[in-house]
């Protein structure tokens, strides 16, 4: 199973989906793609406990567990 | 001599003077003028043309009066010049009223106040998915994170700013989610902990160096606290 955790006002918000159910990979990508295109969010794809994240540009649905992060400013 | 017409044949039925009296409209020569009952409504104007004014309201009960002094162009009676009493039925309603509205906004503020706690919960939740059970427990106690960069360490504080500990200092830095105050505190941090993980450099250029801020003291912990870290993954 996959897993996008989409940090929002409420805490986070997740979106589950079965990477051989089409219509949940579906929806996981579509919120990918909104989300980084049009909120400017940026995902980071976290694998093991304490392991660095890293950058995901691209949604693959074979992958565990995402998180999208709103924009980040300094000052 | 003064005269007046009015917008509203209803508003006034007496013009009383020494000279004349009228319902809608009346000229006078007298000095002393004053309408009896006013039949008050705020939309009624008055046009007239010299000396003319009203200055003084007054309701004895039975009947209201203007009392004529010194002139403007055309009035229009607000609604704030009736000046009624309130009854004691009034003023109790008012008092109740008033405590209900109180407690009303004591309820809003508690249940903000709970739902702010459990997004933070649930902000915690996620973050103790990213980290080990030791930091997570320091974090819970101390309010700060410690993330190792490539190149630095930083130490990210719940609801304040970040240092990067570099060898021998501690600079402070400003680098927050954009409209943070509308998310939970930890969920800043975890935005903080996966920018350094993934983009060490962008979050670097991204942040406000605002230079070496701590005194010894409180630099010394931070190294502590970056040290301890250190320690805890070399054995892990």
């Amino acid at each position: 199973m996959g897993e996008i955790s989409i940090l929002c006002t409420d805490g986070d918000h997740k979106i589950i989906w079965d990477p051989e159910n089409e219509a949940e990979v579906e929806v996981a990508k579509m919120s990918f793609e909104k989300l980084i295109n049009e909120e400017k969010y940026t995902a980071y794809k976290v694998d093991k406990k304490g392991e660095p994240a890293k950058k995901a540009k691209k949604f693959n649905p074979k992958w565990g567990k995402l998180i999208m992060v709103p924009p980040i400013a300094g000052g | 001599m003064a005269y007046y017409t009015t917008s509203n044949a209803a508003t006034y039925r007496y013009w009383v003077t020494t000279d004349t009296t009228a319902s809608t409209s009346a000229t006078t020569t007298g000095i002393d003028y004053t309408w009896d009952n006013w039949n008050y409504s705020t939309t009624d104007t008055v046009t007239y043309t010299d000396n003319t004014v009203w200055k003084y309201w007054t309701s004895d009960g039975t009947g209201d009066s203007f009392y004529l002094v010194k002139p403007e162009k055309t009035i229009v009676i607000p609604e704030v010049r009736i000046a009624e009493e309130k009854t004691v039925e009034q003023q109790r309603a008012e008092k109740v009223q008033q405590v209900i509205n109180r407690s009303w906004r004591d309820y809003l503020i508690e249940e903000d106040r709970k739902r702010k706690e459990q997004v933070e919960l649930t902000a915690q939740d996620l973050l103790a998915d990213l980290i080990d059970e030791e930091a997570f427990r320091i974090y819970k106690e101390t309010k700060r994170l410690v993330v190792h960069g490539r190149n630095h360490d930083y130490v990210i504080q719940k609801g304040r700013g970040v240092y990067r500990v570099e060898k021998g200092r501690v600079i402070d830095l400003c680098i927050h989610l954009q409209n943070r105050f509308k998310y939970p505190a930890t969920d800043n941090v975890i935005g903080l902990k996966l920018m350094i993980d993934a983009s060490e450099y962008q979050f670097n250029r991204t942040a406000d160096d605002h230079g070496e801020v701590l005194g010894e003291e409180s630099r010394k912990d931070i190294f502590k606290l970056v040290e301890d870290s250190k320690n805890r993954r070399a054995i892990g």
